[in-house]
């Protein structure tokens, strides 16, 4: 993905988290995980963003 | 006080040591069962018995006895709240016996008791508690409480089956490894008419009979039915466990189904998922199997058929080495083998458990995102919620696989002989399992629908009717089409060492097996391969 292309994708979600509300964000952002980790063809890039994510809030 | 001397004690009955007991007798060695209870225990706890466990049952009588009235798993059926999310129903699959079939583990013991019974190398004894135990060199000593007082008893070799709180695995300072989730259940057994479609396995997430929770409805014979709760977060077990809470359950669910007829509750208990196992199960003379070595999520019925998987993983190997046919390294690769089960069987289950039990608000909240995309647009996640039965374990790193020269991968299913269906070399057509007998077999398979097989030579030759002490049976067949066309399963052509729990340990496609026997026989003298283990 380009930086175009991110820039683009990053609007997108925010202003769809600025649309949802509040007590259904995570639920949104758990839909949204859900339907990139079945979109995407790479287990492993997956298991290293899920590792990432954590990162900083658990400590792990 | 007189001590008795025994080869093999088993302690705890249940499906491990059962099933331990009756590998050994097959293979004509004896062994003294020490069960503390004076009955089976009661109640459904286990519900599925696999087909492994079916064709490892089978010689016994207690598969037979099994299938006359056990209900085949037909399918899975999965809800949100009251709106279906699927309905999938198991495909036809060739073979003998069923995929899964439900029966409640009492019963189960009750036949599987019977067998043991019929077994004269067996000496079951019940109302027999080992209060105490001291490990040596040559075996292992025994204080055992009976209503007619202590007993002394030394072991030469003892196997440990008494369960998830087993008093010997307290005795010896081990302790399991692993996780406990937080999610437990509450677990009954109703007799109740339901005009539900037979063998389908149901599950509920978040149905109005047990908001936050979930709801497994297996059926059973006899018009019983097991419903397992999950209790929700907040909810105290204690006050969910009493019969006034559970019938009200109960009676919600059945509510919910548009049961108009009464029904009773059989029996009832609760369950907490679990994941924990042994590091090792060998301990000098000493074997863990069964709950007392690892504990499995119930989730896909692994539980009590790695229990069984265990005992005749076990019992074949303590025979040879007792018969002086093998080192003791064949019984290392008990602990090894059976480990490596427990992962397989802990990665397959544990799935269930985030989905069915999600003990945590993490769980719950992902569940509830896959549930409700599937509801709108993304069926593809509905492999998340589906049912995964169990299946026979793999040691691809195990010593007694050969499968191929060059080692090189299979499908699980071609390391474990299948209920293919086979002409046998007087014409005959039957399932393999049904031929094969306890020992070692020498499997010659031929083209589908090939002429009948030239019988191989009643004798074998030299140096070939035993193998590490255990018999060697050759038997030659050629495959059959089932009528429905399928394949067969797990069997294809070419020669197979079978090892005495059904396990292949070799194939060749048109190439002598030589290597193999030459490579099996020098067991007999390997070293031992863990020095952990011989402690």
């Amino acid at each position: 993905m380009n930086a175009e292309d991110l820039d683009l994708v990053y609007a997108a979600l925010a202003q769809a988290l600025t649309r949802v509300p509040a007590p259904e964000i995570e639920m949104f952002l758990a839909r949204l995980a859900l339907l990139l980790i079945v979109a995407s063809d790479d287990p492993g890039a997956v298991t290293l963003a899920i590792a990432d994510a954590e990162a900083d809030l658990t400590g792990a | 006080m007189t001590v008795e001397r025994l080869g093999i004690v088993v302690v705890g009955g249940g499906p491990a040591g059962y099933a331990a007991a009756l590998g050994l007798a097959e293979l004509g060695v004896a062994c003294t069962l020490l069960e503390q209870h004076l009955t089976v225990a009661a109640g459904s706890r286990a519900t599925g018995i696999s087909r492994r466990t079916l064709q490892l049952l089978a010689r016994s009588g207690v598969t037979d006895e099994v299938m006359q009235i056990a209900i085949p798993q037909r399918g899975n059926q999965a809800f949100y709240r009251t709106t279906e999310l699927f309905l999938d129903r198991t495909p036809d699959e060739p073979g003998k016996y069923p995929r899964v079939v439900n029966l409640k583990q009492d019963l189960f013991e009750e036949m599987i008791v019977r067998a043991v019974a019929a077994q004269p190398l067996i000496d079951l004894r019940w109302g027999h508690r080992v209060d105490g135990l001291g490990v040596e060199p040559d075996g292992v000593s025994l204080s055992v409480n009976t209503s007619g007082g202590e007993l002394a008893l030394k072991a030469d070799w003892l196997i440990v089956c008494d369960g998830s709180r087993s008093h010997v695995r307290r005795e010896l300072g081990l302790a399991l490894q692993g996780l406990r989730y937080q999610t437990r259940f509450i677990v009954t057994d109703v007799r109740a008419r339901l005009d539900l479609e037979p063998g389908i396995r149901r599950i509920w997430f978040d149905p109005p009979s047990n908001p936050q929770g979930t709801v497994i409805m297996h059926q059973q014979p006899h018009d019983l039915w097991r419903i397992d709760f999950g209790v929700p977060v907040g909810e105290q077990i204690g006050v969910a466990l009493s019969p006034d809470a559970v019938r009200a359950r109960v009676d919600a669910q059945l509510q919910m189904l548009g049961l108009r007829s009464d029904w009773d509750m059989v029996w009832s208990g609760d369950y907490t998922a679990s994941s924990a196992s042994l590091e090792s199960y060998r301990h000098g003379r000493v074997f863990f199997a069964g709950d007392a070595a690892h504990l499995v999520p119930i989730f896909g019925g692994r539980g009590l058929n790695s229990a069984v998987e265990d005992g005749f993983n076990l019992a074949w190997k303590l025979a040879s080495v007792i018969r002086g046919g093998a080192s003791e390294a064949l019984l290392d690769t008990y602990s090894l083998e059976r480990a490596e089960g427990t992962r397989q069987n802990l990665a397959k289950a544990g799935i269930g458990a985030e989905v069915i039990a999600a003990y945590s608000p993490g769980s719950r909240l992902l569940r509830q995102a896959a549930v409700s995309l599937m509801l709108d647009r993304q069926p593809s996640l509905k492999s998340l919620l589906n049912h995964r039965t169990t299946d026979a374990n793999v040691y691809p790193r195990s010593l007694l696989d050969m499968w191929a020269p060059a080692g090189g991968e299979s499908h699980p299913a071609e390391r474990v002989v299948g209920d293919a269906l086979v002409r046998f070399g007087d014409g005959r057509i039957g399932y393999l399992t049904e031929e094969l007998g306890a020992g070692f077999t020498m499997l010659e398979v031929d083209e589908p629908d090939a002429p009948p097989a030239e019988p191989l030579a009643a004798e074998p030759p030299p140096g070939l009717g035993e193998l590490l002490g255990l018999s060697l049976r050759r038997l030659r067949v050629s495959l059959v089409h089932e009528q429905n066309g399928a394949g067969q399963p797990g069997v294809g052509r070419g020669r197979y060492l079978l090892r005495p729990d059904r396990y292949v340990m070799a194939h060749r496609d048109g190439e002598g097996i030589d290597d193999v026997l030459t490579a099996v026989a020098a067991l007999a003298h390997a070293p031992a391969i863990s020095s952990e283990t011989t402690t």
